[in-house]
């Protein structure tokens, strides 16, 4: 025996258009299904299924067609025409004559009316071919059908378009094609969020997996089918997967097969407002087949009976083919040759004719089933051929790698985008978190630098201005002191010089007397400034200082200087005042027995150091007493020739310290 | 021999040239700066140069430095009031051959020009007073140096060694080398505790 398990491929597809959609959040309004759209009365009556079945459907329909086409409703008569078309789709009907009425309106009208029409009446007409076979025609007409989308009718309408495609593809064993139109159609119920759609579509995409024999991919994608359209409730859609779902499990004798058809049958029953005959049909060719398969052969034979007297009200070849399938079976397991050869020896060249080779396949084996049982063996091994040949056609192997290769490829770019999308959504995210973050601490800084640069400014300024301030003010000092000292020198000195000239002759009194006042003023002068101190130079001055202070105070000033003139002598000269005040400091309050000048150059700085061992006083206290002007006035002068002065005193001692960084 | 003259005051100027050709010198050339003096030098190179140190353009130190360093056989003789020891000493460093204060010039202008026209060095008797000290400390002391003298006192208050040196912020070596010096000095007899029993007898009178 032959397995007949081809019979699988003969799949099941979704006719209803499902009611349950929640577009919400759709993204666009092309997604989002607008309120239900005002229709006339003949268009509501045409529009229900079940009137359908009325006498008058379809009088009814030509009156009020040629009507609109005799008034030139144009639009109308095309939208009449697609409500019906629709109606005979639900109905899984085929009517050879409004065929021929929608190909002639089409032929003269297409390019008057509106694109939503034309799309829904070229997809009527690609669904009518498809019942009767004829998949290149289906295939020609769905094309048509794709139109370009510009509202929600459009869009939907191409949606299903290319779902119905996947199987009419399918069919011509043509699975590239049938596979890149599945996973648009996905894609557009995706965004749709049609979810009973969606499991559709993933249905379909299992049968044409199953069809190159990849039955792990294809259940995973019936299984992923018939979840989603049991998540929407729609009755129509949960039966046509489960449907598809049992023909999968026939074919790899899936052990499950027997209670999932068992379950389907319970559920079917339970819901009965849409008992269709081409429901019905299939259901119970299942249930018939299962009861074959468990030896139930009367219940069986009951219900192939049964079944047989609604063949005639279906159109649904694929129906018909369950049927037929269901009753061979029954035949060959009592033994008896089927009375059905007939049925198949007449369609067979009609499937040549329209290159339906599942089909050919299938009769030709059940035609060598039939001959083995009748024991003709020369017509089994003829058919056994034709099933080869058939297959062959089939079996394109190109094909089947192709078509692995385009999921593969199309699954990529899916997660791809997926991947892209979500790093996108991250990056923009994380950009925007950084920006934040950076903005945030960006103003943070600039806020601090700001400020810190203000505060900078300000000390600075302050600093500078008060330094100024003081080098002018000593500069002024010094300047005036000079002065006078040249004063006193230049003039009063040679005037005195001259008067002593002409007392010469008389008396040593007077000589003496002048020289005195010479003295004197040269005492003031030295004073003011010491003479010639550019001159001279810092450490002989000081040594003279020292000097000086020792004879005139009886108080002995030991030094260390090891100074070699880097600096300019009007640095020098502060250096020189800054221990002039120091030691008339000491001589005046500090009861010191002795002091100690060290001056030392260093690579990078010069340190002065005056120290003595007197009685020491509060530094803080005399600092800001407002007395202390000579402790002022070193740390002052210190600090215009760019140094530091310290003052540290206990009752040891006093050391001043002086660092002055030398300028590079 | 011939002799030049600069002073920036006229009067002083034009009275020194004639005191100086009074004693029987013929003065080639006066001038009142600095700067002219220095040409003049280097153009006739006189044996004896009379510089006040006050000059504009360039001072009396100056030129006496310039004339030293380029070997000029000229020697100079400062007239000055300057009687600071600081300036004296930079011109005797620099190598001056006369010193003298303006207000002595009368007395010593003319034994300074015999001295220095023979080649030996003369400088104002007032100059020379304040360099050799002439206080008028009992004459024992006056041959001790300033901070021999504070070390005495210190040893008349029987400080020892070290703390003088702590004191006076000198080392303790140093006090150590004054002590012997004052002991030299003071020709004081060779005995145990002989400088602290003449300080603590000198410091008690």
């Amino acid at each position: 025996m032959l397995q007949r398990n081809t019979l699988l491929l003969l799949f099941y597809f979704l006719f209803l258009l499902p009611c349950c959609k929640n577009k919400k959040d759709a993204e666009s309004a092309i997604y989002e299904a607008p309120s239900k759209e005002q229709l006339d009365r003949y268009c509501t009556y045409l529009e229900k299924p079940e009137n359908f079945f009325e006498s008058k459907y379809m009088p009814f329909f030509y009156q009020r067609f040629n009507q609109l086409l005799n008034e030139n409703k144009l639009d109308s008569a095309a939208q009449i025409l697609a409500i019906t078309g629709k109606t005979y789709d639900k109905n899984y009907k085929i009517d050879k004559k409004l065929l021929q009425i929608s190909l002639s309106f089409l032929s003269k009208h297409s390019s008057t009316i509106s694109k939503r029409y034309y799309g829904r009446i070229n997809r009527n007409i690609g669904n009518m071919y498809y019942m009767m076979g004829d998949f290149d025609s289906c295939t020609v007409f769905l094309k048509k059908a794709l139109v370009v989308a510009t509202d929600y009718y459009t869009y939907t309408n191409n949606a299903e378009t290319k779902y119905y495609l996947l199987f009419s593809y399918l069919n011509n064993g043509k699975l590239d094609q049938s596979l890149t139109a599945g996973f648009e159609a996905l894609k557009m119920f995706e965004n749709l969020k049609d979810t009973s759609f969606q499991g559709s579509v993933n249905s379909g995409i299992a049968c044409i997996y199953s069809f190159e024999d990849n039955y792990n991919e294809a259940l995973i994608y019936e299984q992923k089918g018939f979840e989603l359209v049991k998540q929407t409730k729609d009755t129509d859609a949960v039966f046509v997967a489960a449907l598809n779902k049992i023909n999968l499990y026939n074919t790899i004798e899936h052990a499950n097969l027997v209670p999932f058809i068992d379950s389907t049958f319970a559920f079917y029953n339970k819901w009965s407002k849409r008992d269709l005959p081409r429901n019905r049909l299939s259901m119970d060719s299942w249930y018939a087949l299962m009861l074959v398969e468990n030896n139930k052969l009367s219940e069986a034979k009951a219900i192939l009976d049964k079944i047989k007297l609604i063949l005639s009200t279906t159109d649904d070849e694929v129906g018909k083919d369950y049927f037929y399938n269901a009753l061979t079976e029954y035949e060959v397991k009592i033994g008896k040759g089927s009375d059905n050869v007939g049925f198949y020896k007449k369609r067979i060249p009609e499937l040549k004719k329209y290159e339906d080779y599942l089909r050919l396949q299938l009769y030709y084996m059940i035609l060598h089933d039939d001959a083995v049982v009748k024991k003709d063996f020369k017509a089994a091994l003829n058919y056994q051929e034709q099933v080869n040949v058939a297959a062959d056609s089939l079996n394109n192997r190109h094909l089947r790698t192709k078509v692995a290769e385009l999921d593969k490829k199309y699954q990529t770019e899916k997660k791809e985008q997926q991947i892209d999308l979500q790093k996108s959504e991250i990056t923009q995210k994380n950009t925007y978190i950084a920006l934040l973050i950076a903005s945030l601490t960006g103003l943070l800084l600039a806020t601090f630098a700001y400020y810190s640069w203000k505060r900078q400014k300000n000390l600075k300024q302050e600093k500078t201005n008060s330094m100024n301030f003081t080098k002018q003010l000593l500069e002024n000092t010094e300047d005036e002191r000079k002065r006078i000292a040249s004063d006193l020198h230049d003039s009063i000195s040679h005037e005195l010089l001259n008067l002593k000239s002409i007392f010469k002759q008389d008396l040593t009194t007077v000589n003496n007397k002048i020289d005195t006042i010479i003295n004197d003023i040269r005492g003031i002068s030295r004073n003011l400034h010491p003479v010639m101190f550019d001159k001279i130079g810092l450490v002989p001055n000081i040594e003279q200082l020292v000097e000086r202070t020792q004879t005139q105070n009886d108080f002995l000033v030991s030094t260390d200087i090891a100074y070699t003139g880097t600096l300019t002598s009007a640095d020098e000269l502060q250096i020189y005042r800054i221990i002039q005040e120091a030691l008339t400091n000491i001589i005046k309050y500090a009861k010191a027995h002795a002091a100690k000048i060290t001056i030392l150059e260093k690579i990078d700085k010069i340190t002065i150091e005056i120290k003595d061992n007197g009685k020491g006083f509060h530094v803080k206290e005399m600092l800001n007493s407002g007395k202390a002007f000579g402790l002022h006035n070193i740390i002052e002068r210190s600090r215009v020739i760019g140094g530091e002065a310290q003052i540290q005193s206990s009752a040891e001692g006093t050391i001043i310290n002086i660092n002055i960084p030398k300028k590079v | 021999m011939n002799i030049l003259i600069a002073d920036d005051h006229p009067l002083t100027l034009i009275g020194t040239k004639g005191f100086v050709e009074s004693l029987g010198y013929k003065v080639d050339d006066i001038c009142s700066n600095g700067i002219t003096a220095y040409n003049l030098i280097i153009a006739h190179q006189p044996t004896i140069a009379i510089l006040d140190i006050n000059m504009p353009g360039m001072d009396g130190l100056e030129v006496l430095e310039k004339i030293v360093k380029q070997k000029l056989k000229t020697k100079v003789i400062l007239l000055t009031m300057h009687k600071e020891m600081t300036v004296f000493k930079k011109a005797n460093q620099l190598g001056v051959f006369g010193y003298i204060l303006k207000e002595n010039a009368q007395d010593e202008l003319q034994k300074c020009l015999e001295e220095v026209k023979q080649g030996n060095q003369y400088v104002s008797k007032n100059l020379i007073n304040e360099l050799t000290n002439n206080s008028d400390i009992p004459t024992d002391l006056a041959k001790l140096t300033f901070a021999e003298k504070k070390v005495l006192e210190l040893i008349a208050q029987q400080k020892t060694s070290k703390q003088i040196a702590d004191l006076l912020f000198i080392s303790e070596k140093t006090v150590e080398g004054h002590r012997s010096n004052i002991i030299q000095k003071l020709e004081l007899p060779k005995e145990k505790n002989t400088l602290l029993i003449w300080a603590m007898k000198y410091f008690k009178s």
